[in-house]
């Protein structure tokens, strides 16, 4: 997991604008991701889940809270004889 | 200064657009969202999309045409929200994907702002839910 400090959300939007976001953290797996919000649900502090960038407009002000980026990667699969095959896919995004 | 009356039921001047596989790669290059499913056909079917589709941020920027053209200064929209519903399919030919946007004023707020309710219309559907702006005087 990495934290950053009033990191700007331009570098993280494919529109390539929005201001600072008072923390924004990286979250590489399901636990740091649970972990991240459970913190911010106990302090109330504002949170907003990101993925890729897209389909976001973030203001120039910034985000005055903590910024998820959902950075979970890989793919499981579970083959049985009975049940067929089962595959689980991390919802991060790629790039 | 603006000349339009807020008056809850006005209809605002429908706009219908040309969603073309053209302005999707324009888009696509303006907005930095290069999905492959608002480019390639094959890659959209192979994920189970009727087709290539239209980025929703793109059908939202020119619903909002509908407003900002009603209006004489596009920096009265204070709010704009919508939901995507459905997707716009761009077919591969000259023509587009055909959308119809039009406009109603549904609220006028105690502060004198007027909240705009907007529908978008791909092939007798709406593809645009909740889309609603919030304009100042």
């Amino acid at each position: 997991m990495q934290t950053l400090t009033n990191e700007p959300l331009s570098r993280h939007t494919t529109l390539r604008v929005g201001g600072p976001a008072r923390r924004f953290v990286i979250a590489e797996s399901e636990t740091e991701i649970i972990d991240t919000i459970r913190r911010c649900d106990d302090s109330s502090e504002q949170l907003f889940i990101l993925g890729g960038g897209s389909n976001v407009v973030a203001s120039d002000s910034g985000f005055d809270g903590t910024v998820l980026q959902i950075a979970t990667k890989g793919m499981q699969q579970e083959i049985a004889a009975c049940a067929g095959a089962t595959v689980t896919v991390a919802a991060g995004f790629f790039c | 200064m603006t000349t339009q009356a807020f008056v809850v039921g006005t209809e605002l001047p429908s706009i219908t657009v040309h969603f073309t596989r053209a302005e999707l790669v324009r888009y696509a290059g303006a907005s930095g969202d290069l999905n492959i499913i608002h480019w390639n056909e094959r890659t959209a079917l192979a994920v189970g999309l009727p087709g290539v589709i239209a980025h929703g941020m793109l059908t939202m920027g020119h619903a909002i045409r509908v407003v900002t053209e009603w209006l004489d200064d596009p920096s009265q929209v204070v709010d704009y929200q919508v939901r995507f519903t459905r997707p716009v399919v761009v077919p591969d030919d000259d023509l587009g994907a055909e959308v119809t946007f039009s406009g109603k004023v549904s609220a006028v707020n105690e502060d004198g702002s007027a909240v705009v309710t907007l529908s978008a219309v791909f092939e007798g559907s709406t593809v645009l839910a909740r889309a609603m702006a919030t304009v100042k005087r």
